[in-house]
């Protein structure tokens, strides 16, 4: 009997398979609900090497990737690293992850392996900003349109670049579609969630790119099934000075004035000892929602939340962090300046104040793109975003990252970092740091990374 | 839906998981529309005031001993009602935000350093567009949610924002759900409503007879493969049909991940049924007509000549195997009941399926009506049953002279 294999929302359905070739393919299932076998899609590859090598007669009805092909606009040339990374995963039967620092070339690498592919091209990224700065690479290397899905778009063409929320949303309909994926800060790919993007694509060749590969939660073990193994891998300092510019970190901390002090501590000592003599611990801000509001001591909880506000307040917005990143921006007048915050909050503020261009999670798309495509322009010079420039956008003309109330964990460190490491002639990056000294109690630390308290 | 944060449940017995849906009190109601009330006298100003009566609102809750997270669950449903300035001229704010941003780095270098510098800037704009400086500072700041006027609210009585909110708490909380366990007695036609909404909704179905009602385990593709709560969001859509049928309960499995152990998860077991229908809006669903003329012809015509054969349309569900199937026709004389369903357009595939659930039924009659203007055919894949070819109308002599055996 022929076997065939037929796609179905993120699994492959087997029809016509016999028992006795089950044991070697754990990965099969019986489903009674269609009398059929059935497998996650991702297996594809396997399954058809497992027929192949049996010489078993298949149809494959499941795999139908969108017709088209590659045509090169504009040649790109790699360097001596990027084709050693190519080649790497070329060896690995073209899947694997490769570790690069963020402004070492990694969307160039990419695309020279879609080049040499010429199959249909899936590309996730995280955020919208990475969506359209990968949109508008490719349409300068390629004559071949590219579909954007995420930020406003729903488009499905041979190549196609994602974010990975449309993605985990769309899997279904794009599992067959593509023989070829990239995941874009692949690190991503670890949570529950956006690992189904990856399951359910039948794509036997992968690409995983990323700057910081493993996670604090070990999830990353997951990556060799689903990705491949990582292939080639090269650190920061393996890199610096030679390809990316050199860099100085240079952490400044401030005081809060007098007044502030006196204020925080009056504040502090306050909901300390509404928590104290209520006996309650707080690990997030939920659970200390939760409690105040439970508890019944509606009058006394209101002040100490109160107090807790103010507070975390003095120590976030403390006006001796604004004064020194207004010496800092006079300092650089005329450098090309990121600010980053912790929070949307702080960056209103610095907008607001400073008449600064501001990224955030809530700026809209428009906003958004112009504001960064000004900035690459050279028609602004300073950016303020909360935490949506984190991962691997383009800005290569900045020279100064200035980092307020960070949250001090060591990816988000290297990935804000990253942001400002483009080769340049003689270029000397600088990555301030603005740290409150003395407020730590105030910050509910439980999501950060114990090895850096910034506040 | 509601935020996951905000949805109220307790665990009893460490095994189940029971939402606390809100009771249509005088209590509630009370609160209900106190907040009902506040989004109504805050149109036409700003949402900063319209969070901050309800942030005293929600503080006065408290203070009577409500849940926050039913207050804020209210909220949150009332937030979707509100309409916005949309009057607002988006492309002169953002013509106005480029050209303020623009200035402060040609004059500037990039950010103005004190009060004079940023009133220059707003100056320089508030003479090229003739408006006051106090204006650009309001379009300047429009960009920010907060700022946003609110122009309509559509409102809703107290009841029923109960009532939505306690099926979007049950919704909410079945995004978390890995299978679906529905427990139904429904007429053919109901059951096809069903059967059609979990298709289109990519799920898959497993049946099972339940004494004299019938189980469907709801979920998808994948969950046979790994356990996955990717198709809870879907499922939660079928609770408005679900509410819309006379007798139903449901038994969902529900996944709860604690934050504070990585990677640890648990399984809860939610039980509803329909006791608590008080409690959910009043949903009904479309009859639909019968779905072809055919059929439709057929029907009639049955009628008159059928004598003491009584016709029922879409009769009660069978199960074949796992899945479900619902004949066209149930033809009932005395004791004696025979099935007859019509096969008008198929495919080789549709058609090889269709026999095969049909060859699965074991104990009963039927009587196929098969379109022969399609397709070749090969009557030995059907087995026992009665055969009868039909182009364009299926005769009604012909099934009367089957029926003849029956008697």
């Amino acid at each position: 009997m022929v076997v065939e294999l037929r796609y179905q929302g993120g699994t492959l359905v087997i029809n016509g398979f016999e028992t006795h070739y089950l044991p070697s393919l754990n990965f099969i299932k019986y489903d009674p609900r269609i009398n059929a076998y059935r497998c996650v899609a991702y297996k594809y590859a396997d399954l058809i090497s497992f027929l192949k090598d049996k010489e078993i007669p298949f149809i494959d009805n499941a795999l139908k990737p969108l017709q088209g092909k590659i045509d090169i606009k504009r040649e790109i040339i790699l360097r001596n690293y990027q084709k050693e990374a190519i080649d790497s995963w070329k060896l690995n039967n073209y899947r694997g992850i490769i570790v690069f620092p963020t402004g070492s070339g990694k969307t160039y690498l990419a695309i020279q392996a879609m080049q040499m592919l010429n199959k249909s091209t899936l590309i996730t990224v995280p955020t919208i900003e990475l969506l359209n700065q990968w949109y508008s690479i490719i349409n300068k290397t390629f004559l071949t349109e590219v579909g954007r899905l995420g930020g406003g778009f729903k488009e499905i063409k041979f190549i196609t670049v994602s974010t990975y929320d449309s993605a985990y949303l769309q899997a279904e309909n794009l599992g067959n579609k593509f023989e070829f994926v990239i995941f874009d800060e692949v690190h991503h790919l670890a949570s529950e969630s956006y690992r189904q993007i990856a399951q359910m694509l039948i794509a036997p060749f992968r690409m995983g790119l990323t700057a910081t590969p493993e996670r604090v939660d070990m999830q990353h073990i997951i990556f060799p099934e689903i990705v491949g193994d990582i292939v080639y891998k090269r650190r920061v300092a393996d890199l610096a000075g030679k390809y990316l510019a050199k860099f100085e970190v240079i952490r400044h901390y401030v005081n809060l004035t007098e007044e502030e002090k006196l204020a925080y501590e009056k504040f502090r000592t306050k909901f300390k000892k509404f928590f104290e003599e209520n006996n309650i611990q707080i690990r997030s801000l939920e659970e200390f929602y939760y409690l105040i509001m439970k508890s019944g001591m509606d009058r006394k909880a209101r002040e100490a939340l109160l107090a807790w506000n103010e507070a975390r307040k003095i120590a976030l917005n403390a006006s001796e962090k604004l004064k020194m990143l207004e010496n800092l921006l006079k300092k650089h007048k005329g450098d090309r300046i990121l600010i980053f915050t912790e929070h949307n909050m702080l960056a209103k503020e610095i907008s607001k104040r400073y008449l600064i261009p501001e990224i955030t999670y809530k700026t809209n798309d428009k906003e958004r793109e112009q504001v960064m495509e000004k900035f690459r322009q050279g028609i602004y010079n300073v950016i303020v975003t909360s935490k949506v420039l984190e991962e691997g956008i383009d800005v290569p003309e900045a020279n100064v990252a200035i980092i307020l109330s960070g949250s001090g964990s060591k990816r988000e460190f290297i990935q804000r970092l990253g942001r400002i490491l483009r080769p340049k002639e003689g270029k000397i990056a600088k990555l301030y740091e603005i740290v409150t000294r003395g407020t730590t109690e105030v910050n509910l630390s439980y999501r950060r990374q114990a090895k850096e308290e910034l506040f | 839906m509601l935020p996951s944060e905000l949805a109220r449940y307790k665990i009893i017995k460490n095994q189940y998981i029971v939402p606390l849906f809100a009771e249509v009190n005088e209590e509630n109601l009370f609160i209900a529309d106190s907040l009902i009330k506040c989004y109504e006298e805050n149109v036409n100003k700003k949402i900063l005031d319209l969070n901050n009566s309800i942030r005293e609102l929600e503080f006065m809750a408290n203070a009577f001993g409500y849940d926050f997270k039913l207050v804020r669950g209210l909220k949150s449903l009332l937030d979707r009602r509100i309409r916005l300035n949309d009057n607002v001229d988006e492309n002169l704010i953002f013509e106005i935000r480029s050209q303020i941003f623009e200035l402060s780095n040609k004059m500037y270098k990039g950010s103005v350093l004190n009060e004079n510098e940023r009133d220059k800037i707003f100056s320089i704009i508030a003479e090229k567009y003739k408006i006051s400086k106090e204006k650009v500072e309001e379009l300047f700041l429009s960009v920010y949610e907060d700022e946003m006027f609110i122009k309509g609210f559509e409102s809703i009585s107290p009841e029923e924002l109960i009532k939505q909110y306690n099926l979007s708490l049950l919704q909410t909380i079945l995004f978390k759900c890995k299978q679906l366990q529905i427990t139904v007695d429904l007429t053919g036609h109901d059951m096809r409503l069903l059967l059609w909404s979990i298709k289109k909704l990519g799920l898959l179905y497993h049946a099972e007879n339940n004494f004299n009602k019938i189980n469907l385990i709801i979920d998808g593709p994948l969950s046979i493969l790994k356990q996955t709560e990717r198709y809870g969001t879907r499922i939660a859509k079928l609770i408005p049909l679900i509410l819309s049928f006379k007798d139903w309960s449901i038994k969902a499995i529900i996944v709860k991940k604690f934050r504070k152990i990585k990677n640890f998860e648990k399984n809860y077991t939610l039980l509803i049924s329909k006791n608590l229908a008080s409690y959910f809006p009043k949903y009904e669903h479309k009859e639909i007509t019968y779905d072809s003329e055919v059929e439709a012809d057929l029907a009639k015509k049955l009628v008159t000549v059928g004598g003491e054969w009584q016709v029922i349309r879409e009769p009660e569900p069978i199960i074949s195997g796992s899945t479900i199937f619902i004949p066209d026709f149930a033809l009932i004389k005395g004791d004696k009941k025979v099935y007859l369903e019509i096969v008008g357009f198929w495919t080789p595939d549709y058609l090889k399926r269709k026999l095969e659930k049909i060859k699965s039924l074991k104990g009963i009659n039927l009587i196929l009506a098969i379109d022969e203007s399609l397709h070749e055919f090969k009557i030995d894949d059907v087995g026992n049953f009665n055969i009868i070819k039909y182009n364009k109308k299926v005769s009604s002599i012909d099934i009367i002279k089957i029926l003849k055996k029956f008697e």
